[in-house]
């Protein structure tokens, strides 16, 4: 076995900063330890509330618990590169089929109990629980078996060989397993925080977790999180200075509100814009009619109209620091509306209608459903917008019951087949194709997922780009740049590869 | 006829309103023919233009054209008005008259539902309805309509109660005449001035709770342009395009405040006539 | 009196049976499926199947009400289904903040009415009266959501002289309390100024020639004292029954103006719980709302009683 990384200091949010592009500036205004303020109450804006204390269901809402509330086995810096977080120290064996984890000494539950190895082995059997795994359910798919040979080591073996071990590590928040009962209420980590109360739809209070085992941090007292009903009503609340930092500002209001506040964007492609199609149903059956959505879709007018500028177009899901990012093939589907009518009339359905499926809650989506609406109309094409409440949206969704559907996927940015996580790229139970999905698409996940051999994934990226392209039923459209806005008095923000807000490090000056 | 009777009156409020209502509902009619683009084309290199010659209330976040949509969203907006004060009448008048007429039993229980219907507020009504029916242009229509039911209904039962004891309507019936007659002919037809002020007053609550629906997202969908619809968007796009709800604002005011000139100038000569007082409906939005 | 008061409660109880009874059956019509919101995206049918069953939603529907009745007749209206908290509990949060709401705008309304009404009762035909007209058609004519818009336009964002959106409960800070909740108030209170102004002025003019006023004003009485004591009082009544008229209003404009503004009160929360199908929790604030607007009413009524000497009820 071989270790791989074994650090004495934490560096981890001067790497993350470091290493991205929006990190840079905001680096610049962190200041050094000696110079920072301790206490004070941070308020953060955020559009909806948590859905559950869970750390295994990663819904966008509960982003902002996973590094705050909880930690990670490990971490990731910008450039993927695996950096320790409750897990010390790691060791993969040669063989790719299992890994070692050192679990960082003296770390305490926000219950007071000590973290063994025992607590981090009930956690996986949480996430491998079908009715309670949610998020991390498909993630540890691949895990035989964890076992906890000493207190302070965990031994997690692989059915078979796992290269995107990190990315399950990364993905990991770890609970009190006391708690696991009362979830839905409040949550028991090991986080810089710790649970005060929820107040659902109004707001949630933590407090600064004194035991925890950061050098110095958290700095700020008490992090109380606000739930806003609509992003306007969250950005007048920034503006009037009740909040002093808010996650997800919507696009439009990136540029005015640069003038007053520092504004961190995310990782491009955290998350990526699509349309979902429904390659079993008429009219999108046929291949053809498929590949003419490629370019109907103006993908620089979703960029500027849809999207403001915040953003940059794609016609794959992957981020740009994915390993099976290409460049190149952004040129071969551009925006020709001509292309896409001749398309459509090969597969016959020249002069037909589809149903586009969408919902209010990310203004997004009805947006982009217009832009391609205007479009398709210039070529004949007649696209009726349905606009239903997220209950029958997702119902719909999953349930495949839809022609098109504009959406978004994640895990886009970490190891490439983690992308088959969304509903939508799922091997098996699609909501599109249920368990016929496309071979080519198949093989290529499975030659993907079965090697930790550079130059062979490199290969079987290829082939897995060139599928989903082929197969397009899921048009990637855009990145989705998520952007944080913060009062100029809070210092030290920083976020995940993931997008989400760390606030550790967060200091009030004023 | 009423514009006479404006005239007459020197009730220059009603006569200004009477005005606009027409030349809303020309342009309405006309949308097509004067509105000076397509209100769904989208320039999109032409985002949030302010207003200028080319275009009068500048362009959206598509690049379309404001002024259009505003003509275009006038159809909307009024045939929303018309349908649900449609419905309101033709489902709360027949109510009234049965309940004013029938009395008894009868009344006891359409005016006990009457009261519950009246004790949620409309807003909240129609939002359970559009629940139940799913949002869009048609529901919402029908939501405000069946909002309108109670005032409509309660109206007619106080005309019907009135009248039913009138010398008239007692020797009409001694002729021995069927209550359906009795009913439909000699009662509605007394009570009918009363129910045109109503109705004036009902289309400026619904063509106000369309508005507020479709700014809660339940009304009509983009890209349609109707004014509610538009006033939603255009609040999201305050800072870079004011008159983006600028504009889609006032036309409403200006119709909801015309429609109440209106009515109240109908309240006026029907009281110099001499007939009963329309119910004012509860606010809604 | 007090056999009118228990007469009048009485006669509540039907009304407010058959709204549970409506309010039930209009909220099981709606399509969608709280296990599906309550489980949220990416669910297996299976976890769906098995989270109905726990909540009780495969049980007949006249089972679920009778049940949901008695329970509901012993002050429990459930707990809801997306965070698992007692109705209750969650009503008596909001309650208090949409009160606070609802009562600054009424006073800001009454600030606007009275002096309106009275200067435009006195003054018929002044350059005043024909203000005071106007701002009455234009008040009730603009749309809750676009004043509250153009509010915060204005004074939230040009000249930023007040906040936008928030909420302080006036019991801790009054003073900021209050400037959070200059703008809300008077976008929900603007509609009901108007009307209020209205009838004040219709209600004065008519006590303001009637015997007794005459008589005050022949036995040499100042103006003041003839509007303020004599006629005021008296043009108190029918303004008393425009406030409870007009509850349903502010019902209404507070779900609005609770969403301009990002109050969180009752409006907000009931917002919420039709979009995510939180049967409970709509089903209990509507029977709130209904309660409140029948007890209102019946307070309008004693308020008759107190007021004018003459009513007496028996």
């Amino acid at each position: 076995m071989t270790p791989i990384h074994a650090p004495s200091r934490r560096r981890f949010l001067q790497g993350l900063a470091a290493g991205t592009i929006a990190g840079t500036a905001f680096l610049a205004a962190a200041r050094r330890a000696a110079a920072k303020k301790r206490g004070g109450t941070l308020t953060v804006g955020m559009p909806n509330d948590f859905d559950t204390f869970d750390p295994h269901k990663l819904s966008f809402a509960n982003f902002t618990l996973q590094q705050n509330l909880y930690d990670t086995l490990t971490r990731y810096n910008a450039s993927l590169k695996p950096l320790p977080g409750l897990a010390e120290r790691w060791a993969v064996a040669p063989d790719g089929q299992s890994v070692t984890l050192t679990l960082r000494k003296g770390v305490k539950f926000h219950s007071g109990k000590d973290l063994m190895a025992a607590d981090v082995v009930k956690n996986f059997e949480k996430a491998a629980d079908k009715e309670r795994g949610w998020n991390m359910l498909p993630a540890v798919a691949n895990v035989a078996e964890v076992t906890a040979p000493d207190a302070g080591t965990v031994v997690i073996k692989f059915k078979k060989v796992s290269p995107e071990v990190f990315d399950l590590l990364q993905a990991m928040g770890i609970m009190e397993p006391a708690a696991m009962d009362s979830l839905k209420n409040r949550g028991v980590g090991t986080g810089p925080f710790k649970f005060v109360e929820w107040v659902p739809g109004d707001h949630t209070t933590l407090e600064r977790n004194p035991a925890y085992w950061g050098q110095g941090t958290p700095w700020a007292d008490r992090v109380i999180f606000k739930v806003f009903g609509d992003s306007d009503a969250m950005v007048a609340a920034l503006q009037s200075g009740i909040c002093d930092l808010v996650i997800a500002v919507p696009p439009k209001d990136t540029a005015r509100l640069a003038r007053e506040f520092n504004m961190v964007r995310g990782t491009p492609g955290a998350l990526t814009y699509e349309i979902r199609v429904n390659g079993t149903r008429p009219p999108f059956d046929k291949k053809e009619a498929r590949h003419a959505l490629h370019f109907a879709i103006d993908r620089q007018g979703v960029v500027n109209n849809v999207l403001f500028g915040v953003s940059e177009p794609t016609v794959l899901p992957f981020s740009r620091n994915s390993p099976a990012y290409d460049r190149s093939v952004a040129a071969k589907y551009p925006f020709d509306l001509k292309r896409a009518k001749e398309l459509l009339e090969k597969a016959g359905v020249a002069g037909g209608k589809a149903e586009c499926l969408t919902l209010p809650q990310f203004p997004e989506l009805p947006a982009i459903s217009q832009v391609l609406k205007a479009d398709l109309a210039k070529i004949g094409f007649t696209l009726d917008i349905a606009v239903v409440d997220s209950t029958l949206y997702y119902k719909r969704l999953f349930g495949g019951d839809f022609q098109i559907c504009p959406s978004f996927s994640g895990n886009t940015q970490k190891y490439p087949t983690r992308v088959a996580l969304n509903s939508i790229y799922r091997p098996a139970n699609n909501p599109v194709w249920g368990n016929e999905v496309p071979k080519a698409y198949l093989d290529a996940l499975n030659e993907a997922n079965g090697t930790i051999d550079a130059a062979k994934q490199k290969a079987a990226f290829a082939k897995f780009n060139a599928a989903i392209l082929d197969e397009a039923w899921v048009i990637s459209i855009a990145y989705r740049q998520s952007v944080f806005a913060l009062a100029k008095h809070v210092d030290g923000f920083a976020y995940t590869v993931d997008d989400m807000a760390v606030l550790e490090n967060v200091s009030i000056e004023k | 006829m009423l514009p006479f009777s404006l005239v007459r009156g020197r009730d220059l409020a009603g006569l200004a309103a009477c005005c606009i209502l027409v030349g809303l509902a020309l342009i309405a009619l006309m949308a097509p023919w004067i509105s000076p683009q397509d209100p769904l084309a989208q320039n999109r290199t032409d985002q949030f233009l302010s207003p200028s010659l080319r275009h009068l209330f500048g362009t959206d976040e598509f690049g379309r054209d404001i002024l259009s949509r505003v003509i275009h969203g006038a159809r909307i907006s009024l045939v929303t008005g018309a349908v649900a004060v449609l419905i309101g009448a033709t489902v709360g008048v027949p109510l009234g008259l049965l309940g004013g007429f029938a009395g008894g039993l009868t009344d006891a229980a359409i005016m006990r539902v009457l009261d519950f219907l009246l004790a949620v507020p409309a807003i909240l009504l129609a939002m359970v309805i559009i629940a139940i029916l799913g949002p869009g242009s048609f529901n919402a229509m029908l939501a405000v309509g069946a909002v309108s039911v109670p005032s409509f209904a309660r109206l007619t039962r106080a005309s019907t109660l009135t009248l039913k004891e009138r010398e008239f309507v007692v020797a009409t019936r001694a002729l021995g005449v069927g209550p359906a007659y009795l009913m439909f002919r000699t009662i509605l037809l007394n009570a009918a001035t009363p129910i045109v002020v109503q109705i004036a007053v009902t289309g400026a609550v619904a063509m106000l709770l369309e508005a507020a629906l479709s700014f809660l997202g339940l009304g009509t969908q983009p890209p349609a342009p109707s004014w509610g619809s538009m006033l939603n968007a255009g609040r999201s796009f305050l800072y870079q395009a004011p008159w983006y709800g600028l504009f889609p604002g006032i036309v409403i005011t200006l119709s909801v405040l015309s429609l109440n000139a209106l009515a109240d100038a109908l309240q006026t000569v029907v009281d110099r006539s001499g007939a009963g007082r329309a119910a004012g409906p509860e606010r809604t939005a | 009196m007090a056999r009118y008061v228990l007469f009048r409660l009485i006669q509540l109880l039907p009304v407010l049976l058959l709204a549970s009874v409506g309010v039930w059956l209009m909220i099981y019509l709606i399509p969608g499926d709280p296990a599906v919101a309550l489980l949220g995206p990416d669910v297996t049918p299976e976890q769906i199947q098995r989270t109905r069953a726990r909540m009780g939603l495969d049980r007949p529907l006249p089972v679920q009400y009778a049940l949901w009745l008695g329970r509901v007749v012993q002050g429990d209206l459930g707990v809801s289904y997306l965070n698992g908290l007692p109705v209750t509990t969650m009503l008596a949060q909001r309650i208090p903040v949409t009160l606070q709401l609802t009562v600054a705008s009424f006073v800001v309304a009454l600030a606007i009415a009275a002096p309106f009404g009275i200067a435009s009762a006195v003054r018929p035909r002044s350059w005043i009266a024909r203000g005071v007209t106007g701002y009455n058609a234009l008040a009730m004519a603009v749309p809750t959501f676009w004043l509250g818009i153009l509010l915060v336009l204005c004074f939230g964002l040009w000249l930023r002289w007040l906040p936008t959106s928030g909420f302080v409960p006036f019991w801790q800070e009054p003073g900021r309390a209050l400037r959070f909740l200059i703008l809300p108030a008077f976008t929900l209170g603007a509609y009901v100024s108007a009307v209020l102004a209205r009838f004040t002025r219709a209600a004065l003019l008519e006590t303001l020639y009637q015997d007794y006023v005459r008589t005050a004003r022949a036995k040499g009485l100042g103006e003041r004292p003839v509007i303020g004591v004599h006629a005021l009082r008296n043009a108190l009544i029918p303004v008393v029954t425009v406030v409870g008229l007009q509850f349903g209003a502010f019902m209404g404009g507070a779900v609005i103006t609770e969403a301009i503004f990002d109050y969180p009160g009752l409006g907000r929360m009931l917002l919420q719980a039709i979009l995510t199908r939180d049967y409970t929790v709509v089903q209990g604030t509507i029977l709130f709302v209904v309660l409140a607007f029948v007890v209102i009413n019946l307070l309008t009524d004693l308020a008759y009683a107190l007021l004018d000497p003459r009513i007496r009820y028996s």
